[in-house]
């Protein structure tokens, strides 16, 4: 398997590609505000794993060489630069979620493992094992 | 002047410190990759999530027992730009080899641990 490498992946695709995903699970998490917890966090973790399946699907059909780490890496990376700039200094304590383990670390965990793992599906050629 | 460097330092130091810890787990795994690579995969694979998980638990359970700067979750969100921070130098201006390790089972899943072990010690002490 090559090494992840910057310098041949165009970033601002990635970081569309994340944001829209980002914001569709953060719109429909919205409907789910007062909804309880077990309804509330399963839901975030399926929304989550759905809709980041379907745009980084599309996002490596559309760039079939993309490296998959590097595309992950960076679409985290604006996740959480979306979070803070929305969540904590545009509407401060609007967040259609609770930032806890169950509520964050986990949906986040669960959408770097679907851009990944999407890429290990979809890119070409395939990385096979990783 | 003397106001807005104490509330300047008020903000950094705990940050620094937050920090700090952060490079001591870092250090013991980085203690264990260099003596145990030899490893057979599955054992190696074993052995560091454990690793990391447990070095960053023991590191926070005394960080979180003494010093309460800030809330569990936003220790563990620091805790983690500080060790992307520590990984960015150190891999990309220390380090000559190549980038083997930056895949989903030597990478992704090592830091969800080390997230998890320092939100569990904030758990657990909270």
């Amino acid at each position: 398997m090559s090494s992840p490498s910057l310098e041949s992946q165009s970033l601002l695709p990635i970081i569309l590609a994340s944001l829209v995903s980002w914001g569709s699970v953060s719109g429909l998490m919205r409907f789910l505000q007062d909804a309880p917890t077990w309804v509330a966090i399963p839901a975030h973790i399926f929304f989550t794993a759905l809709l980041f399946g379907i745009v980084f699907t599309g996002y490596y059909q559309l760039y079939k060489k993309a490296h998959p780490f590097t595309t992950a890496a960076v679409a985290v990376l604006a996740y959480i630069t979306a979070e803070i700039i929305f969540w904590t200094l545009a509407f401060p304590g609007a967040q259609p979620y609770r930032y806890t383990y169950l509520d964050w670390v986990i949906p986040l965990f669960i959408a770097t493992s679907v851009i990944y793992f999407a890429g290990v599906l979809f890119r070409k050629p395939k990385i096979i094992g990783k | 002047m003397k106001q807005a460097l104490r509330t300047h330092m008020t903000v950094l130091f705990p940050l620094l410190f937050l920090g700090v810890h952060v490079g001591v787990a870092w250090i013991l795994v980085e203690v264990f990759v260099n003596i145990f690579h030899g490893l057979s995969r599955f054992w190696y694979i074993l052995w560091h999530y454990l690793v990391v998980g447990g070095a960053f638990f023991l590191v926070f359970l005394c960080y979180f027992s003494f010093f309460s700067f800030f809330s569990i979750f936003s220790t563990m969100a620091i805790a983690m730009v500080f060790l992307f921070l520590i990984e960015v130098v150190v891999f990309r201006y220390m380090y000559s080899g190549e980038l083997w390790f930056l895949n989903y089972v030597d990478w992704i899943i090592p830091v969800f641990f080390a997230a998890s072990g320092v939100y569990a010690a904030g758990w657990l002490i909270a």
